[in-house]
């Protein structure tokens, strides 16, 4: 019996060992190589935000006012200022010679200093220094505020997505499930709540909430809170109406399931896919918005910054310094970028309807 | 054919454009009014300069006063009478410029009910102001006469030499009344308005632009060359910098900081000293500020010279003093940067090594260059005294209206003379100046103010010498940061007209293009 059954192999007769959702769809995952570098990159990107305050010299905060507006290099701090000030002098020299004489003292200045830079260049440890995203016009170093500029944009985007998750599925999945007039208050809730632009909301908040020395990120995480989850609870809300009178939550309930066993275990697990996607793609969009508001100086305040903040004040200089724009610019567009790839390969991996194709 | 018919449409547009407007300024935020009784910021006065003409007007070379309303004026012996001859002139209505014009415009500054922030500068030099200013006189009995509706008399507090030139500013601008009595607060809005001045408002797009023509009744129209001018109300320097790079912008006053290194080697870059200073206003009545030992610890621990010398490089002189320098004046500098006295001043004050310390919130109006000095500030006081202080940036507007409020713990402020003399820096600091905004509170520098208003000559500055040493010595009641310099984009070799002066007031009326 045993010996015919290992014989004749088919797709009926196996020994099926369950795969679970969640193993099935990371087996699939696996299998998605654009997926998984963007899982790699958006985890590096993770860790090194979540370790950056173990590095001392990532220091954001630290003005050196000499190393102003120094490009980025791998070259020390201290040779790169007298490169900078020998190209001042040269043009002030120039300039002088052509008979504006206003600059004169400029130039005096600037002599005082390029003396000063080259006895320093060896003695003082500061100018060892090396800024590979080059500095800002403060003399901070690129690099720390890239990295600390990300620490709020992730915040954003995590606080934005886990109320999303939290409570629109909550609202969705009691609305969609309990129905009548509950679900009509919900849902005229949720429409309201749609009908108040999100900028708006931001800067009622601000100018209601805010206390002296209060900074204003924190008004920014309830606002962005207040309205990530609205889309999700109309999402999970249909997905709960089309599935609660299927067969599967029938047999649920006649076997005496309680709702919240029937929502949770049953009917939740189901909308997985959706969620999951929502979420992957909406984690962009809160850093987006958030970056959005930074631009527009209602987001976060110095000295601490955010991606849109940082890209903001660079937008401002970059013609004579563009490291200040590009360096944020660069690092945001590619977490966003692989951000996006990531949430595709998950939509991939959790979709129903792809479970069963190799 | 169709293509010359193409060249010629193009021609056409260009030409329509170039006459849209003469001259273009960057104007650096939205000014709060264009009513001259209310002005306050230099935003606003730019529109004063253009639109009316008090009894004298700023030479665009010295900011002293020139005749303007006013032909001639004499003053008596004792300095305490001076009397203005009128000219010829009309509003754009039609109407005659009379004596009566300007009784109205000075009282309605005073009016308790008009709540001008600049009334206390009428109260410091005309007699019987103050009281009714305050309530407590009658508008009969202000110093302020019209002896028939050609000359007008002035009652003086004392010989206050400084008068003559002070009547250029808004605050002693002549009203008319009609106009006012009509249409209310809605009397500047384009249609309305009634001037005297060179340019009448045309247009005003709110947190855009606003165009005002040149006014064909203005007593001197035959002079004023510009035909137009065009304020945009964009604060953001670099936009206005790359626009006047490009061309779109004449004039552009301020300028974007962090392109100095390339501003600077520009020869249409003016930079000259300015009769002004740019400070930090604390609030003296609220905690912890209320302490004068963590006033003069903030004093202490903010490196000054570095700011000017290594972050701004744009001409301003670092100081410790409020007034600047001038002939006869000493300045008496405040407390200097010395970051060891900082702490102990601190530590003395119930927090050492800023432990306890509260965080506090420093509003600016958003521009770079503010931001710049603020985060430069509030690194500086996390270095030396190890504070925390939390940035928060506002629209112009609201940042005065703030201040007004005395709604503030810390704030940006800077502040430019109306007349060459050390009086208008420090009466702002004056108890119940509209312009207090720290609320800095002292009966002996009130005194002294009040007294060199009788005072002359040397004694006078004696006098204003001593408030000053009050004011910052005693009290710390702010924290200058540096004397300001002129800094604007106008090419001098294509506009004639302007010129570099103290005040860096200039006159849209004396431009015109070489």
């Amino acid at each position: 019996m045993s010996r015919k059954a290992e014989k004749a192999v088919n797709e009926f007769n196996q020994q099926m060992k369950p795969v679970s959702l969640w193993a099935d769809a990371w087996k699939r995952l696996r299998r998605n190589k654009m997926a998984l570098i963007s899982l790699w990159v958006v985890g590096f990107y993770a860790l090194v935000a979540l370790t950056a305050p173990l590095f001392p010299f990532l220091d954001y905060r630290t003005q050196v006012i000499e190393h102003a507006n120094l490009p980025p290099s791998l070259q020390p701090a201290g040779k790169l200022v007298i490169q900078k000030l020998e190209n001042q002098k040269k043009l002030l020299e120039e300039r002088v010679n052509d008979g504006m004489d206003s600059l004169k003292p400029d130039l005096e200045r600037v002599e005082v200093d390029l003396q000063k830079a080259r006895q320093e260049v060896d003695t003082n440890p500061i100018n060892k220094k090396v800024y590979i995203f080059g500095t800002d016009n403060l003399g901070r170093d690129m690099l720390s505020k890239t990295i600390y500029g990300a620490r709020i944009s992730m915040m954003v985007g995590l606080i934005g997505t886990l109320t999303a998750v939290f409570v629109g599925i909550l609202v969705g999945a009691i609305s969609g499930y309990v129905g009548g007039w509950l679900d009509n208050l919900l849902m005229r809730f949720v429409d309201i709540m749609y009908g108040l632009p999100y900028m708006l909301i931001v800067i009622i908040l601000m100018a209601m909430f805010r206390r002296e020395g209060q900074s204003s990120i924190f008004i920014l995480f309830i606002g962005i809170a207040l309205v990530s989850w609205l889309t999700i609870a109309r999402v999970v809300r249909g997905q709960i109406i089309s599935l609660k009178n299927s067969e599967f939550v029938e047999a649920a309930r006649s076997m005496g399931a309680s709702p919240g066993r029937i929502i949770f275990r049953h009917l939740l697990p189901n909308t997985l896919g959706v969620i999951i996607v929502f979420t992957s793609l909406s984690l962009p969009s809160f850093i987006m918005n958030e970056s959005f508001l930074s631009f527009l100086g209602m987001g976060v305040s110095a000295p601490l910054s955010s991606w849109g903040s940082l890209v903001s004040e660079g937008a401002n200089t970059m013609e004579l310094y563009p490291w200040q724009l590009l360096a944020p610019a660069i690092e945001m567009t590619i977490f966003l970028f692989f951000m996006n790839f990531l949430g595709d390969g998950l939509r991939d991996a959790l979709d129903p309807q792809s479970k069963n194709r190799t | 054919m169709k293509r010359s018919l193409f060249v010629l449409v193009a021609l056409l547009a260009l030409a329509g454009s170039a006459f849209a407007q003469d001259f273009i300024i960057a104007n650096g935020a939205e000014p709060s009014t264009l009513d001259p009784a209310l002005m306050q910021d230099t935003t606003s006065n730019q529109f004063y300069l253009a639109m009316f003409e008090g009894l004298v007007q700023y030479d665009p070379r010295t900011s002293k006063g020139i005749p303007a309303m006013a032909q001639s004026w004499e003053t008596s012996a004792d300095g305490m009478t001076v009397t203005f001859h009128l000219r010829d002139a009309k509003w754009s209505d039609g109407t005659p410029v009379t004596a009566q014009d300007f009784v109205y415009g000075w009282l309605r500054t005073l009016a308790p009910e008009t709540a001008s922030n600049y009334a206390y500068m009428l109260g410091m030099v005309v007699k019987g102001a103050d009281d009714y200013n305050a309530g407590k006189g009658k508008a009969e009995d202000v110093g302020v006469k019209a002896l028939d509706s050609k000359t007008l008399q002035v009652q003086l507090v004392g010989p206050a030499p400084y008068f003559v030139d002070m009547t250029a500013h808004s605050a002693f601008a002549p009203a008319p009344k009609w106009a006012i009595e009509k249409n209310g607060d809605q009397w500047t809005k384009a249609g309305n308005i009634v001037v005297n001045g060179p340019y009448i408002l045309k247009e005003w797009k709110p947190q855009d632009y606003i165009l005002v023509a040149k006014n064909d009744k203005y007593w001197d129209a035959k002079n004023v060359k510009l035909k137009s001018i065009k304020y945009l109300a964009s604060d953001n320097m670099s936009t206005n910098y790359k626009m006047f790079k490009a061309g779109a912008v004449d004039w552009m006053n301020g300028i974007d900081v962090s392109m100095i290194d390339e501003i600077k080697l520009r020869k249409d870059y003016q930079a000259s000293a300015q009769f002004a200073t740019y400070y930090i206003n604390l609030n003296n009545q609220r905690a912890p500020f209320n302490d004068i030992r963590v006033r003069r610890a903030f004093a202490a621990a903010i490196d000054k010279k570095t700011l000017v010398d290594k972050v701004l490089k744009g001409g301003q002189i670092a100081t410790d003093e409020f007034s600047p320098p001038m002939a006869g004046y000493t300045p008496q500098p405040g407390q200097g940067f010395d970051p060891a006295f900082a702490k102990k001043l601190l530590a003395d004050a119930g927090y050492p090594d800023g432990k306890g310390f509260p965080t506090l919130t420093y509003i600016y109006n958003t521009n770079a260059g503010h931001k710049l000095i603020a985060e430069y500030v509030q690194q500086q006081l996390k270095t030396n005294l190890n504070v925390d202080i939390v940035l928060q940036n506002m629209e112009f507007k609201t940042l005065i209206e703030m201040r007004n409020k005395h709604d503030f713990t810390i704030a940006r402020d800077g502040w430019v003379g109306d007349y060459l003399d050390p009086n208008t820096m420090l009466e702002l600091f004056i108890s119940d100046s509209g312009n207090n905004s720290g609320d800095h509170r002292n009966p002996a520098f009130d005194k002294l103010m009040e007294d060199a208003r009788m005072a002359k000559g040397d004694a006078r500055m004696k006098m204003l010498e001593q408030a000053e040493k009050i004011l910052l010595q005693d009290d710390q009641a702010i924290i200058p940061l540096y004397h300001y310099a002129n800094q604007d984009m106008v090419d001098t070799s294509k506009w004639g007209g302007w010129y570099a002066n103290p005040i860096g007031y200039h006159p849209p009326k004396f431009i015109y293009k070489k």
